[in-house]
């Protein structure tokens, strides 16, 4: 197994400024009995090799559709618009037949419960060859010997003897670890992570956060890391994107984005996460709950939960603008300048 | 992961559960109900067919043209425009004889499909509370029957307790209820490690009262998908014990009798035809149904908001 | 931390508390092995840990779900009896249990009224629709909730039912198993604020079993910490976060992540939960433990008193901690091997 490392830092620079994946108005509707109903509305967001982009927001924010649409993967009855490119080829009205050879080969994804992810009855071994052979036409023993390799870059002990067990007897953060290989078989260049560690144990969670890091640092694989825990993609993002009832609302570097937060909304996440080690800070729910797809409040979509909203908010929807540095906002009233401190 | 829940007019949505990967996304709450969910096209067919049928039965005394028994005509005539589905080898008008059929096969096969799934829903509940030896036993019990292909113990039973209408509908039951008793046990087991069974008996509940609160509506679901096909067989086994003379006895105008004597008289088609299709519009009819209120109770399809 | 004069009848006693489960093969998988705890009325304790150690089998041990393969239970000094076919005895039934799982401790075919009544009518209250809409106040849910049926609502609300539930019954002590961790971060700050807000108005009794130190910290006002069936460490929350003396609790709280931007990766802890039906000899800690040493193999660490109601299961709990600052990559104190450190990013 080879590891690909850019050779001069030329190269890197070029990698890593050309888009691997680049979204662009991206909208995903449903049909229901009045219409279209909106659920990704206008989503725009780009990718380069090695770089970790995290997407945020919680429930029915629409992150996860996105995801799938990406993958050509959303379910019978919705239909995505806009533009998806992959390396330049769009993406969006591809043939099926493309899209699945795409999938697994260039762009992976792991989702939340390998216990779900993973086939129950077939061995670990069956299911990470039958995926090499697939893509890669490789021979049995070849590929054996590859799903060896890939085990023991995801750090699952004993590879050959795991190769031969099934998911059950394995441990939810081994059974990850192992969804980890079968995605990395054929050296995607993308890598679509859907709550990866949501249901896993904190340390757990850690070390599956370490062996992405080193995933991305060894091989200049491209995440998309979909989590609603802003503490993981605090750890691993390099740039973070807030999703709220379907839309982008902030977007920035994870620094900004987490460390210095605009956004009313991305504030108001912040502050229901249990305090960092410290100071015991008091966790302060969201009042109210995120709209339901087709019932948005005129205006901006977060503005009945808003602390900071003013009357404008409830009738004129917010666009996404270039507020400095790369952050991008929707909102036009700067929590840095209104009076009303957190 | 949108939430589901209207509250009148102003919207009542939900803080969410973690999506467990891709999901179809459900519909509102307010689409599914039982009622809702036959309004399929298939099922909505099923439904006319088999009101149709027991509106017939209601009143076939009225619009039959003949007497069912008593010779009307000629023996062996074609249909024509006096005797839409012929006559058959005694004279008596075939329409008449499939309309009063409708009296006899229909509410039969309901009465049957009744006995044998409360009869068996209650052996099945009973294995499935107690446990331990007496599970055991009726379990094999269950699978002795089982083992026997139904028309052949239908046969048996029948023959056994002399041929009439009523023994081979007695024999009917006797086969047809191990099924149901096989599937309560199973929902009985499954609910009795279930979480909310676990929180009744938290809250006091004794086992009569978890059995009617917590097991019972989570068994009608499935048992009337079970009972509503069953109708189909009913019917089926009801006019297979007639065909071979261990049911509806001569001169009973019963389909399953008709088609049986039709056998003899090949050339004459009608004679078989009619009752036939009669038969199978029933079967039809109650499959659609019976498909469409699967689907409703599936509890895959009690799937978890969508994302 | 002080245990409010609380009436007797609503005391919580674990004693010597051992849950066993036996596999089809025959072997003996001890889910619990020897667990002392005291909840009083109107406290909170935190029962933290990670999958394998049992906290769950623990949870519904102390409600009479499982049964006791040693020890006992106790509530308001009388014994909890396993639940078997008899109904459950009306003075046990302020003792209730909240599920995880908020799909499935709703039964998918009844109204939520009609449950929430079930629960109303086990303290010997009549079920009223008033008394129903005033529960559905209590948990922020609208009062149309009764008239419909679980699948209908999401994650976050049904488990505000289900504790609505849990409420209609009055119980003076709740147990309430992993109730966030199915729910996303916004849904479980508004739960464990509810949590909070119950503590501080009924003066109900609650111990909450979760493998997130974040959440039980937030409600918590005394921490158990448990690994493979034996409790590790416990005492007053703030005395714990500041000063873990035992290596597992520190393993837990490095390993929260922190939303700061930072890109820093929390610690992480090497190796597996060992299998509950053949856990480590001495000190079921020792393989993954940084600090381990011969002895650890050989001997089980006592309960040792760290002071000020601290009590800690290891050999070394007397040591005055290092520094070691959380979320530092701390030398000695994990293996060098490659995956527990913490790196910095950007």
């Amino acid at each position: 197994m080879s590891v690909t490392r850019s050779s001069t830092t030329d190269e890197l620079a070029a990698d890593t400024k050309t888009p691997l994946l680049e979204v662009e108005g991206l909208s995903v509707t449903r049909r229901d009995r009045r219409g279209r109903v909106s659920l990704v509305d206008e989503v725009h967001l780009a990718l380069a090799r090695g770089e970790v982009l995290g997407v945020c927001g919680e429930s029915g924010s629409g992150k996860t559709l996105t995801s799938l649409a990406v993958l050509g993967l959303l379910p019978a009855g919705l239909r995505a618009t806009g533009s998806i490119r992959y390396q330049g080829e769009e993406l969006v009205g591809a043939s099926r037949r493309r899209l699945r050879t795409l999938r697994g080969r260039e762009i992976a994804v792991v989702w939340q419960d390998p216990s779900t992810s993973l086939h129950p009855l077939l061995s670990v071994g069956i299911q990470i060859t039958e995926h090499v052979r697939y893509h890669l036409g490789l021979d049995a023993a070849t590929a054996e010997r590859r799903a060896i390799e890939l085990l023991d870059s995801v750090r699952v002990p004993d590879p050959a003897s795991a190769l031969r067990a099934r998911p059950h007897e394995f441990s939810g953060g081994l059974r990850q670890r192992i969804a980890l290989a079968i995605a990395l078989a054929c050296e995607p260049k993308i890598l679509l992570a859907d709550e990866p560690t949501t249901s896993l144990d904190l340390t757990v969670q850690a070390e599956i956060l370490h062996l992405l890091r080193d995933l991305v640092d060894e091989r200049q694989l491209a995440v998309v890391l979909i989590s609603h825990d802003l503490g993981v993609v605090s750890s691993l993002a390099d740039r973070v994107q807030v999703m709220y009832a379907g839309r982008i609302v902030e977007s920035g570097r994870r620094s900004q984005v987490i460390g210095a937060p605009r956004h009313p909304y991305t504030r108001a996440l912040l502050a229901a996460l249990p305090g960092s080690a410290g100071a015991q800070s008091r966790i302060r729910p969201i009042p109210g709950s995120p709209p339901l797809p087709g019932h948005l409040p005129n205006g901006c979509a977060f503005h009945p939960r808003c602390a900071f909203a003013v009357p404008s908010c409830g009738s004129e929807r917010p666009n996404l603008v270039s507020v400095e540095d790369s952050v991008l906002l929707a909102c036009p009233v700067d929590p840095f300048l209104a009076s009303a401190s957190k | 992961m949108s939430a589901i829940a209207h509250d009148g007019g102003s919207v009542l949505i939900g803080d969410g559960a973690i999506s467990n990967g891709p999901r179809e996304p459900t519909g509102t709450g307010s689409e599914r109900t039982p009622l809702s969910s036959l309004r399929r096209p298939g099922a909505l067919f099923g439904i006319a067919v088999l009101l149709s049928w027991l509106l017939i039965a209601a009143i076939a005394p009225l619009i039959a043209p003949s007497s069912p028994t008593a010779p009307s005509a000629g023996t062996l005539l074609a249909p024509s425009a006096a005797h839409w589905f012929g006559t058959d080898e005694l004279g008596r008008d075939v329409f008449s004889r499939v309309l009063y059929g409708s009296r006899l096969s229909l509410p039969l096969a309901l009465l049957l499909v009744t006995l044998a799934s409360m009869v068996g829903s209650s052996i099945g509940a009973i294995a499935g509370f107690a446990g331990g030896v007496i599970d055991s036993v009726i379990m094999r019990v269950t699978d002795m029957f089982f083992a026997f292909p139904s028309i052949v113990l239908t046969m048996a039973f029948a023959a056994a307790l002399g041929p009439s209408l009523q023994s081979a509908v007695l024999a009917i039951v006797i086969v047809s209820w191990p099924p149901y008793a096989r599937i309560v046990r199973g929902l009985v087991l499954a609910m009795q490690s279930s979480n909310y069974v676990a929180v009744s008996r938290l809250l006091g509940a004794s086992s009569a009262r978890l059995l009617v609160r917590d097991v019972l509506p989570n068994v009608v679901g499935p048992v009337l998908v079970v009972a509503t096909l069953d109708i189909g067989s009913a019917v089926l086994l009801l006019a297979g014990l007639s065909f071979l003379g261990l049911g509806a006895q001569p001169p009973a105008a019963e389909w399953g009798a008709m088609v049986a004597t039709a056998t003899e008289f090949f050339s004459n088609w009608w004679m078989g035809l009619f009752p036939g299709l009669a038969i199978a519009s029933v079967v039809f009819a109650v499959n659609m149904i019976g498909d469409a209120l699967r689907d409703y109770f599936d509890p895959r399809s009690l799937v978890r908001p969508g994302r | 931390m002080s245990a409010p004069s609380s009436p007797q009848q609503s005391v919580l006693h674990l004693d010597n508390v051992e849950v066993t489960y036996h596999r089809r093969d025959g072997a003996a998988v001890r889910a619990v092995r020897g667990v002392d705890l005291v909840v009083h009325a109107g406290e909170v304790v935190g029962l933290v840990g990670e999958s394998g150690c049992g906290k769950s089998s623990l949870g519904r041990a102390a409600v009479g779900l499982e049964k006791l393969a040693a020890g006992s239970v106790t509530f308001g000094g009388k014994p909890v009896q396993t639940l078997g076919r008899r109904a459950r005895p009306a003075a046990l039934r302020s003792l209730q249990l909240l599920f995880q799982d908020p799909y499935s401790s709703l039964n998918p075919r009844r109204k939520i009224g009609h449950q929430l009544a079930d629960g109303l009518r086990a303290s010997g209250e009549a079920a009223t629709s008033a008394r129903i809409f005033e529960l559905l106040a209590m948990v922020a849910m609208p009062a149309s909730a009764a008239d419909r049926y679980p699948h209908e609502f999401s994650g976050g609300q049904r488990q505000r039912l289900a504790i609505g539930r849990a409420l209609a019954a009055k119980p003076s002590m709740l147990v309430a198993d992993e109730p966030v961790s199915a729910l996303d971060a916004s849904a479980r700050a508004a739960i464990v604020t509810l949590l909070g807000e119950l503590r501080d108005e009924t003066g109900i009794g609650l111990l909450l079993i979760s493998h997130d130190l974040g959440v039980v910290r937030q409600v918590a006002q005394r921490i158990a910490v448990m690994y493979l069936g034996k409790i590790v460490e416990s005492g007053p929350i703030d005395a714990l976060w500041r000063d873990p003396r035992h290596p597992y609790t520190k393993a837990l709280i490095a390993a929260a992540p922190v939303a700061d931007g930072a890109g820093r990766i929390p610690v992480g802890l090497a190796g597996e939960v060992p299998n509950p039906s053949d856990p480590p000899p001495g000190c079921s800690f020792h393989p993954r433990c940084p600090i381990a040493e011969a002895q650890c193999a050989t001997t089980d660490p006592p309960p040792l008193a760290v002071g000020g109601d601290q009590v800690a299961r290891c050999l070394f709990a007397l040591r005055s901690s290092e520094n070691e600052s959380l979320h530092e990559p701390a030398g000695a104190s994990f293996p060098a091997e490659d995956v527990t450190r913490s790196r910095v990013r950007d």
